[in-house]
């Protein structure tokens, strides 16, 4: 069973169609880059995988649970928040903007959600919570709060926030666009480091250098449709779409 | 063409640094001092003539043939009064518990008006538009003896012996709880604003990100949202107390005996209207001012976990009665990391 099937993802923001049936599975320990222009529904995609975005069409199984709605009679029935919540807590999601808590330091960032969403003690979340930064080379900035910290180390401790909840999938969304350039290796290192612990990753993200080296399968996101997808050495040496092929001279 | 290297700076000629510059003495350096010691002359002066109005006195009757129309000794003895200090006592408790009730009536509508059942959003919105659109004197007077007068009309013993009719005396002839249920009520209603727009003006990322950790919208509102809002919430709140502490003299009309009605009572009796209400205003201005220093106090608490802000208490309280003319230069905006797209 894949950790992730989306099949026919329909999407609409009051008349624009943003989601036009999207197949993607994702089996597990797999790593998926997602590419694709601006405004081609990424994002969108992203969210609603989690269920940040309610969906109008499709269905989205994540580890085996159909996300956010229950089945009956063949029509989606939105499950309650709680349970919703209880889905959401099994996958990690790491934002463009990092979307740190301000008013907490990075570590109490880190245990948050552990205690007030798993009820895990305190003691051991905290033992947990440092671990985590350490992993992510920010044991020493533990009592530092965002503001004070560079857009890379605050989207490092997004990750380990994300991580604390031991998900069983990874969800990121552009976690390098919004970073100074001699920022961005420190977070892909600790992206890179994840997928070869075989984390299921999708990665939404336009540094080729990551998708060739780490990813196992890049997908091309063309106007609310997945329009190519290969193995990374294909997929950046030898598409086949013309669309693919005028999108990644654009990045390259 | 090549690139050049450049001679690290210790390398440099030292002669050829180029200094920092220099504050000079300048004429507002001058004109600060003198204008201060002409301000101290004066206020020195008029403590002085409070204390002892002799000199004040004999300069007032030789220049105007008239005894000073303002009673000092009168005016002393206003503040040794005991019924003025148990007004005093009524209008802070009133104003205490009416603010703190108002905080929490107000988070209560705000919520509500949020919520996913619509009879909440409806009661929520009429009662904000209700409270903030009439006059809180007329809230006051409403509650003090309109709702007596509606209870005695509705009790079915006619002999106005029943329990409703009971009631209606209780409310009627309490003024401090009718004061205090129309101020809390009225302050609900604003109060419910400042925290919609502390609310609002928390970033949508905070949610999203604290509903992608699993949290559901009550625990993510308690613990993400709403701790941060309070930044925003809490300089408008000291400003709605300060306000409330003048506000419930308008209870005076509902008999109350707080400070206002006390003032007015005594300068009934002893025709010192000036000296009276002078007095009283200082009591206000005292009330508040404490106020004001615990509002400072407390927004100096939740700036302090940023870098920035100055921790010297007697910067605070300069800054706090002699502002800062800071303003004057444009202060360097931290801006947040700029999202590319
Ligand atoms: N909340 C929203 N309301 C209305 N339109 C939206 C909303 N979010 C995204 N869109 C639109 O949906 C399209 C896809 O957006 P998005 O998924 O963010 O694209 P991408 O992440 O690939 O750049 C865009 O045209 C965008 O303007
Ligand atoms: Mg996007």
């Amino acid at each position: 069973m894949p950790m992730v099937e989306a099949r026919g993802v329909q999407k609409y923001f009051h008349h624009l169609h943003v989601l036009r049936g999207v197949d993607l599975d994702v089996e597990r320990g797999e790593v998926v880059v997602i590419l694709g222009a601006s405004g081609s529904g990424k994002t969108t995609f992203l969210r609603c995988l989690n269920h940040l975005e309610k969906i109008d069409g499709g269905r989205i199984t994540v580890n085996g649970h159909l996300m956010g709605y229950l089945e009956r009679d063949g029509h989606l029935v939105e499950q309650k928040e709680r349970l919703v919540a209880r889905q959401r807590a099994e996958i990690g999601m790491v934002f463009q903007r990092f979307n740190l808590f301000p008013h907490m330091t990075a570590l109490e960032n880190v245990i948050e959600a552990p205690i007030r969403v798993k009820g895990r003690d305190r003691r051991s979340a905290l033992a947990r919570g440092r671990e985590l930064l350490a992993k992510v080379g920010l044991a020493e900035k533990a009592d530092v709060y965002p503001h004070q910290l560079s857009g890379g180390q605050q989207q490092r401790v997004a990750i380990a926030r994300a991580l604390a909840m031991d998900p069983a999938l990874m969800l990121f969304d552009e976690p390098t666009s919004a970073l100074d350039p001699e920022l961005v290796g420190e977070v892909l290192k600790a992206m890179r480091q994840l997928a070869e612990e075989g984390m299921t990753m999708i990665v939404v993200t336009h540094e080729v250098g990551f998708a060739r080296e780490v990813a196992h399968r890049a997908v091309l996101m063309d106007a609310g449709c997945i329009l190519e997808e290969g193995p990374p050495a294909e997929f950046f040496t030898r598409p086949q779409h013309p669309r693919t092929k005028q999108f990644l001279s654009s990045i390259l | 063409m090549s690139t050049i290297v450049r001679p690290a700076p210790s390398d440099r000629d030292p002669s050829a640094e180029l200094r920092g510059p220099v504050v000079e003495r300048d004429t507002w350096f001058y004109l600060n001092i003198a204008l201060s010691l002409v301000a101290a002359l004066v206020v020195a002066g008029l403590l002085y003539s409070l204390v002892n109005p002799g000199p004040l006195y004999r300069f007032w009757f030789r220049t105007f043939h008239h005894d000073l129309p303002f009673d000092i000794p009168y005016f002393r003895h206003f503040f040794t009064l005991p019924q003025v200090w148990s007004g005093v006592r009524l209008t802070f408790i009133l104003a205490i518990l009416a603010q703190t009730t108002g905080i929490v009536l107000g988070l209560l509508a705000a919520l509500m008006r949020t919520s996913r059942i619509a009879v909440f959003r409806a009661v929520s919105t009429l009662y904000i538009w209700v409270f903030r659109g009439t006059p809180v004197l007329l809230q006051i007077i409403i509650v003090s003896d309109g709702i007596s007068i509606l209870l005695l009309s509705m009790d079915p013993d006619l002999s106005g012996a029943g329990w409703v009719s009971h009631l209606a005396i209780l409310i009627g002839s309490n003024a401090f709880a009718a004061g205090y249920l129309a101020l809390s009520l009225n302050e609900g209603a604003y109060m419910s604003e400042i925290v919609r727009a502390g609310i609002v003006s928390i970033d949508r990322g905070q949610m999203e990100a604290a509903k992608a950790l699993g949290m559901t919208y009550p625990l993510a509102m308690r613990r993400i949202v709403l701790p941060q809002a309070l930044k925003v919430i809490i300089p408008p709140t000291g400003n709605e107390f300060i306000s409330m502490l003048k506000t419930t003299s308008l209870v005076s009309v509902a008999g109350l005996q707080e400070l206002t009605l006390v003032s007015e009572q005594t300068f009934a009796h002893s025709f010192k209207v000036l000296e009276v209400l002078v007095a009283a205003g200082v009591f206000y201005l005292a009330m508040t001012t404490v106020l004001t220093v615990v509002q400072a106090q407390i927004e100096r608490r939740l700036g302090e976990r940023r870098a920035d802000v100055r921790r010297n208490p007697f910067e605070n309280l300069r800054r706090l009665f002699l502002g800062s003319a800071d303003l004057r230069h444009a202060a360097p905006a931290a801006l947040p990391p700029k999202e590319a797209r």
